[in-house]
């Protein structure tokens, strides 16, 4: 019996262990589920004291790294990066249902709540920007030309984009529809964050890294375009902003190589190809210029006794 | 030195000319090969316009493996060329004077084979109009830039080598060939330069050769070491030898060899020159083909027993792929057959004969033509870049019927040059042989 025991503990162990070690996978709509309301200071104070109630006593303090370090998995700081890359909805889910040592929350606490902490949680990320699941009537009357603009708002450190439709020289902000962001680069472009729906004001924010490169004025030409060209139409823009690092890194070409054209080749093969060819062909042109001797000498007149044959 | 003064035996003269004049001139029989050859050829450039019209796309050459046999052909004619600078410069040059009768013919296959080479790089062009670009946009970096300057270079002094020594001759045929047609001594009177056999056209004579002999040498060795760079400066599996450059080189030596002694046998069968292309000069020859396979087999050893030892990742499939996969039959052909019985049977006497040497050099130099397909193709067939999904034809090489046949044109064409040459001047060098001989010694040196 002691023998079964010791099986289903090692069997228990090795679950729990290999599901420790297996990322945390969130089904996909799950991941996309978004608040229904923005986030306020209220809301954010409001999950302070959850979060100080019901998480730091694994967790510890966002951003003083005083999480329990002896737990498996380790529960980590919720205001690192790596806590920071999971989406709104992924951050739900993960406190909805928990995991191994991670209780689940489902019951213990409201919806509202658990989107209370995660506001709190928000909070502790500079670049962050809110996307909403507001309710938006898109209602575009027909005839309505769709045009887009690209600008950077300083105060919450993003890109806005604004989806603006205009009818008989009326124009008006269109919400709920999903705006793609990217930066061109050589080979096709970098995508800036995932697909966002814009707001009631036809805005949507997609918060900026300002390490990207740009080019040595640290530009960086962004374009905007509607996702669901199939229905919007083929609506898109380009805009080059001075936003990006400074990059002024020189030229492959610049230097004497191999790889370069003949006038940046590395000297050592110039002079030693040159060389090669101009010592071999002097004495080339020196024998013909000897035959030519031999071709003058044959006009002089010869007696018989000097001649070899 | 070039102080020396020459001493002609009249008697030994007249008897050398007469044997040796005797078969210059066109016959039937020669007009009926070259009409044969022509005939050929012939059907071998109409397979070459039917490239030129439709593009490389109707060789077997494909994205993967973009060299194929053409490349490996070019390898071999410039293999073959250097015969000419391995007798009259090295050996030459280091005082032996059995070569004597041979280095007329060797430099006969250097200069018909360096043409040609020129050519068969040609055929490999997808856009041969565009050649002269080449040298307008050339990159000195570009080892095909060195290859072209080389190989034309060396063409030129392979020319200049048959040519100067040609000119006595010449003068001493144009007035013992009565019977030849106007046009024939026409060419060689314009040919042998106002020659007078003034004792100061022989000195200098001497001196012009005596440089080109010695420029021959670096600038054979360049060309052969740079066409080995083509290939070596790539880092994919089996190119990627530091010994490649003396590993051609030899393998030039070999193959240069093996051509000349089977010219040297048709030579001594068909023109009856059997008192001067003579047993002895065969066992000699048997003993520097055995030499410079000995020569080869040191370097094949390092190229392959060093990869094969380590079995890197890439070498790996390369070097089971030559061992035991689909090119082994070739490989173990071109390495027992061209190359390791023929090193061990020369070791005897009766080997070294005309006859068996003649098998033995045929073996050699088929051999040598396979072992260029073995170094080119299959390592083209193993791309470091990541090939997926892509259709077989574009990985494994094959070569079409019209490639082969422009491959066999330019052997034909190879054969003409060194057909017309053989029947237009004489093959053996007239007055060198008549030469006395406590003198010869001294000639070169």
């Amino acid at each position: 019996m002691n023998k079964y025991y010791l099986i289903v503990v090692i069997c228990v162990c090795a679950v729990l262990k290999s599901s420790a070690q297996s990322s945390w996978l969130v089904p996909q709509e799950q991941k996309e589920k978004l608040s229904l309301v923005e986030f306020t200071d209220a809301m954010r104070a409001s999950g302070k004291e959850v979060f100080s109630v019901k998480c730091t006593a694994c967790h510890g303090m966002p951003g003083e790294g005083t999480f329990n370090a002896l737990l498996n998995p380790s529960p980590g700081d919720p205001a690192s990066e790596k806590f920071q890359m999971n989406t709104d909805g992924a951050l739900f889910y993960k406190i909805s249902e928990g995991r191994v040592t991670m209780p689940s929350f489902k019951n213990a606490l409201s919806k509202a709540d658990i989107w209370n902490v995660i506001a709190y949680l928000r909070s502790f990320n500079p670049v962050y920007v809110q996307e909403t699941a507001e309710k938006i009537e898109t209602n575009i009357a027909p005839g309505t030309v769709l045009s887009l603009g690209i600008s950077f708002d300083e105060s919450k450190k993003a890109v806005a984009v604004q989806l603006v439709g205009s009818l008989e020289g009326e124009k008006n902000s269109i919400g709920g529809v999903g705006i793609k962001l990217m930066a061109k680069r050589y080979f096709g472009n970098l995508n800036i964050g995932d697909v966002k729906r814009t707001n009631k004001e036809g805005l949507s924010y997609f918060s900026w890294d300002h390490s990207l490169p740009g080019d040595s004025l640290g530009n960086v030409q962004l374009v905007a375009q509607v996702d669901q060209a199939e229905v919007y139409g083929d609506v898109k823009t380009e805009v080059t902003l001075p936003i990006a690092q400074v990059t002024n890194k020189p030229p492959l070409n610049k230097d004497r190589a191999m790889w370069n054209t003949v006038k940046k080749a590395p000297i050592w093969i110039i002079v030693g190809y040159t060389g090669g060819v101009v010592t071999v062909w002097f004495f080339i042109f020196y024998v013909l210029f000897i035959m030519k001797k031999v071709f003058a000498l044959g006009k002089e007149p010869i007696t018989e006794e000097e001649k070899v044959i | 030195m070039s102080e020396h003064n020459i001493k002609i035996n009249k008697e030994k003269l007249d008897k050398i000319a007469e044997d040796v004049l005797k078969p210059v001139g066109f016959n039937n029989a020669y007009i009926n090969w070259m009409l044969f050859l022509t005939v050929a050829l012939m059907a071998c450039i109409y397979a070459y316009v039917i490239q030129y019209r439709e593009g490389l796309i109707v060789t077997g050459m494909r994205d993967m493996v973009s060299w194929g046999m053409y490349i490996a052909n070019f390898v071999f004619f410039v293999a073959t060329a250097l015969v000419g600078m391995l007798i009259s410069g090295v050996i030459g040059l280091l005082g032996y004077t059995w070569i004597k009768p041979i280095t007329r013919i060797a430099e006969m296959i250097a200069v018909a084979f360096a043409a040609v080479a020129g050519l068969v790089i040609v055929s490999d062009m997808g856009r041969p109009e565009r050649l002269h670009h080449v040298f307008l946009y050339g990159r000195v970096q570009s080892p095909i830039l060195w290859d072209v300057t080389v190989v034309t270079t060396y063409l030129v002094i392979s020319t200049l080598l048959y040519m100067l020594p040609l000119i006595p001759d010449l003068a001493i045929a144009r007035g013992r060939m009565k019977n030849a047609p106007q046009w024939m001594l026409k060419l060689y009177k314009i040919l042998s330069f106002n020659w007078t056999h003034h004792p100061k056209q022989y000195q200098l004579l001497f001196k012009a050769t005596r440089l080109l002999i010695i420029l021959v040498i670096p600038t054979a060795f360049a060309i052969h070491t740079v066409t080995s760079w083509l290939l070596a400066v790539n880092s994919r599996s089996g190119w990627d030898s530091t010994i490649f450059g003396p590993y051609f080189l030899t393998g030039a030596f070999v193959t240069g060899m093996g051509a000349v002694i089977i010219a040297v046998f048709f030579f001594r069968n068909n023109y009856k020159l059997r008192s001067y292309l003579d047993e002895p000069l065969f066992d000699k020859m048997g003993k520097l083909l055995e030499f410079v396979c000995v020569v080869y087999f040191y370097f094949n050893l390092n190229e392959f027993v060093v990869p094969a030892y380590k079995m890197k990742e890439f070498d790996a499939i390369h070097i089971h792929e030559l061992f035991l996969g689909k090119h082994a039959l070739m490989f173990w052909f071109c390495q027992i057959c061209g190359l390791i019985v023929p090193m061990i049977v020369l070791l005897w006497k009766p080997f070294r004969k005309p006859v068996p040497l003649f098998v033995i050099s045929l073996f050699v130099l088929v051999g040598a033509w396979f072992k260029r397909y073995i170094i080119v193709i299959p390592t083209m067939e193993h791309p470091f870049l990541p090939v997926q999904n892509l259709p077989n034809e574009w990985v494994v090489y094959q070569p079409t019927v019209i490639e082969s046949a422009v491959t066999i044109g330019s052997i034909i064409m190879g054969i003409m040059i060194i057909s017309v040459l053989a029947k237009l001047f004489p093959v053996i060098p007239i007055w060198e042989m008549a030469e006395e001989d406590e003198e010869t010694k001294s000639k070169i040196i």
